[in-house]
């Protein structure tokens, strides 16, 4: 469960964002691992490759070790979010449509909830990376007048994407408003 | 669209831009390169180098007509027209453009008259749709067009751009022509030029960059001026030298910027014309109107940056899209956005508050105390850090010999002298957040150098973002962001109590965060 966001030191304590009612797919847990995976193997391959080169041509030197120390540096905190941070996500990440507004929540140390009234939503487009389309994931993305307002939900089910872009699409449609 | 007037549906013809640009045009040339040209070919002559007398002014002639012909060819090609839907331009020499607005799109019309062009009677006009501020499809430049068309085409595009159906016929007439004078400049808002932001940020480096690569120079003079020839200088000249030239650079930087404020802010009037903008004129050479539409107006700014608050003085900034983003390539000496020049702080309440009838400035709510411990914690970690920092230099220049030895104490007159500016930064910060709600308006107020209080109409607002970090969770702290189309799209209360800023943006869009929120 991601922690409701309430406010436990102030007076005014009594409100409360509950989180939205929807999970994204649990195969967004596999997706994000595997993206955590690519990045942090491009991180560690970096300072590797340049080491195995360094001590190749210059094995006298010691800037090899300086270049292996580094690679261990960057692969011990990879490896942790890898692990961590899907799962993490996975409790965090919840998304909900009403009849009047797109409501979501992301992120895992940093936790970002978002609010758009159906009336300002500008597109509604679904994207699916190479990585994404392994797992049969979508991404909706909603946007609103606003340069910041972008809503995205990261991990649905590719179906379960269209039909929700489709809906969202037709209520937009169907709501009164210039959408700016 | 309301109706059509008939005069505007008949003015459906191509215009061409006007026939002064070319002789502007020539004059530019003879001025830059003719004149050069005789001179040098006078010297020339004078010195014996007859061939080359007569060679220089030749190709200074070749050139010129090149140049000319270019303009003429130019002035030939370029046309526009303004039709029932559309405003069209025709351009380019060689590869032609054609580039059409439809009118509804328009947003701004915005004039320019540089100080050269005033004596033909010129002005250029920037019609702008405000879609993208990136790319410059969406901008439509006439480089000049008469005073006068260019006044007829801001207000026809305006007009259009801009119809108010729902105010009757008979109010829209009579107010057709009166454009109520909002604020105008006065003397005394002059003396603030020293460091107004704009004039400022060019002024002093300037100057700073012309004294330090003149530094010798000025160094020997004033050595001259004060010492006998031959006498070695003693430290005690060296420091008065170095401390004048650095006084007389910071001088002679708030006169550089008061001349470019005054320029900039001369004659400056803010107006609602009938069409539904706020206009803005300035200038004392080079002229400018700007023209901002109410109706994407979503609020405006008080900004109070530090040299000036110390002063009291404040601008007033509009918050609306099609500005441009903040600090976009086109923002110049005065940014788009600016409303006023830096006037005293309650004139600039005043005139926030004609700019959006309805804002005024009380005493807006605090935000808790644990926003200022976290700005306290963070200053304490910068001052660490530099006094640690401080520490590893120490120990590098101990370990290498070669290198001349920093001694240990410094660190602690880092320590000493960064810590209290550190927390007095903290404090200014704490004391910029501050956020309120009025019967009709958003207010969310931040920063320490920068500081700005942000009000915004509450039914432009449209979404909210509600952002925490492990630190804000703990703290019981988050930020609230109000989502507007305009500049970076969203406006925030930092630090707030995160039940009252909850609380806040309930208030401020009545049903919209309403029904993801619990109460106990």
């Amino acid at each position: 469960m991601p922690t409701p966001l309430a406010d436990q030191a102030g007076a005014g304590g009594q409100v409360r964002l509950r989180p939205p009612r929807n999970r994204v797919d649990r195969r967004a847990i596999a997706y994000w691992t595997s993206r955590g995976l690519l990045v942090s193997a491009v991180a560690v391959t970096v300072p590797a490759v340049a080491a195995v080169v360094v001590g190749g041509l210059t094995p006298t030197s010691g800037w090899a070790d300086w270049l292996w120390g580094l690679a261990a540096l960057v692969a011990l905190p990879a490896l942790a979010v890898t692990l961590v941070m899907p799962q993490w996500r996975y409790r965090v990440h919840r998304w909900e449509t009403t009849d009047d507004a797109v409501y979501t929540l992301a992120g895992w140390l940093w936790q970002e909830w978002r609010v758009a009234p159906m009336s300002r939503i500008q597109t509604v487009d679904t994207q699916r990376g190479p990585l994404q389309r392994l797992f049969g994931l979508s991404t909706v993305t909603v946007t609103t007048a606003s340069a910041a307002g972008a809503l995205s939900i990261d991990g649905l089910d590719a179906e379960r994407a269209a039909a929700v872009a489709e809906r969202l699409t037709e209520v937009t449609q169907a709501t009164e408003g210039d959408a700016t | 669209m309301t109706g059509l007037d008939i005069e505007e549906i008949q003015d459906t013809r191509w215009h061409r831009l006007s026939p002064l640009t070319i002789g502007a045009g020539a004059i530019a040339v003879v001025a830059l390169i003719g004149l050069p040209a005789l001179a040098a070919a006078v010297i020339l002559a004078l010195v014996g180098l007859l061939l080359w007398a007569v060679l220089t002014p030749l190709a200074a002639a070749l050139l010129s007509v090149a140049l000319v012909g270019t303009a003429v060819l130019r002035y030939r090609r370029t046309h526009y027209r303004v039709t029932g839907e559309r405003m069209e331009m025709r351009s380019g020499l060689l590869s032609r453009t054609h580039l059409s607005l439809p009118r509804e799109r328009i947003r701004s019309v915005d004039l320019a008259t540089p100080v050269w062009a005033r004596p033909l009677g010129l002005c250029q006009v920037t019609v702008g749709t405000g879609q993208s501020s990136h790319s410059h499809s969406d901008e439509l430049k006439l480089a000049y067009v008469s005073a006068a068309d260019g006044d007829r085409l801001r207000r026809d595009l305006l007009a259009r751009a801009a119809p108010s159906p729902q105010a009757p016929t008979a109010q829209r007439q009579a107010r057709r022509n009166a454009s109520p004078v909002l604020a105008e400049m006065r003397p005394a808002w002059f003396g603030y030029g020293f460091a107004a932001q704009g004039p400022a940020a060019v002024a002093y480096p300037m100057v700073v960059g012309g004294t330090a690569s003149f530094s010798e120079l000025l160094f020997q003079w004033a050595l001259r001026l004060y010492l006998p020839t031959g006498q070695a200088p003693g430290i005690g000249a060296v420091v008065a030298i170095v401390l004048t030239l650095a006084a007389g650079s910071v001088v002679v930087g708030a006169v550089v910027a008061m001349v470019l404020h005054i320029e900039a802010w001369s004659n400056y009037r803010l107006t609602r014309e009938p069409d539904g903008t706020l206009r803005v004129t300035r200038g004392l050479l080079n002229l400018s109107s700007v023209s901002i539409e109410e109706r994407r107006l979503r609020g405006v700014r008080l900004c109070t940056p530090l040299p000036l608050r110390w002063f009291g003085a404040a601008t007033v900034a509009a918050i609306a899209s099609g500005l441009g983003q903040e600090g976009g390539k086109n923002s110049g000496l005065v940014p788009k956005r600016s409303l006023s020049p830096d006037v005293p702080r309650e004139e600039a309440e005043r005139i926030a508050g004609r700019a959006l009838p309805g804002a005024a400035f009380g005493t807006l709510t605090a935000h808790p105390s644990a926003a200022l411990r976290r700005r306290l914690v963070r200053a304490g970690v910068a001052v660490v850090g530099l006094a640690g920092a401080t520490v590893a230099l120490v120990l590098l220049t101990s370990a290498h010999s070669r290198l001349p030895e920093v001694p240990l104490w410094s660190a602690a007159v880092v320590f000493v002298l960064s810590a209290p500016i550190a927390a007095l930064y903290a404090w200014g910060s704490y004391r910029g957040l501050g956020h309120g709600l009025s019967e009709r308006h958003l207010y969310l107020r931040r920063g320490m150098l920068a500081r700005s209080t942000a009000v915004l109409n509450r039914d432009a607002v449209i979404g909210w973002t509600i952002r925490r970090s492990p630190l804000q969770r703990r703290a019981g702290l988050a930020t609230i962001g109000a989502t507007i189309a305009a500049d970076e799209g969203v406006c925030h209360a930092v630090d707030a109590a995160t039940g009252q800023g909850l609380a806040l943006a309930e208030e401020a869009v009545p049903g919209l965060l309403t029904p993801f929120l619990e109460r106990d």
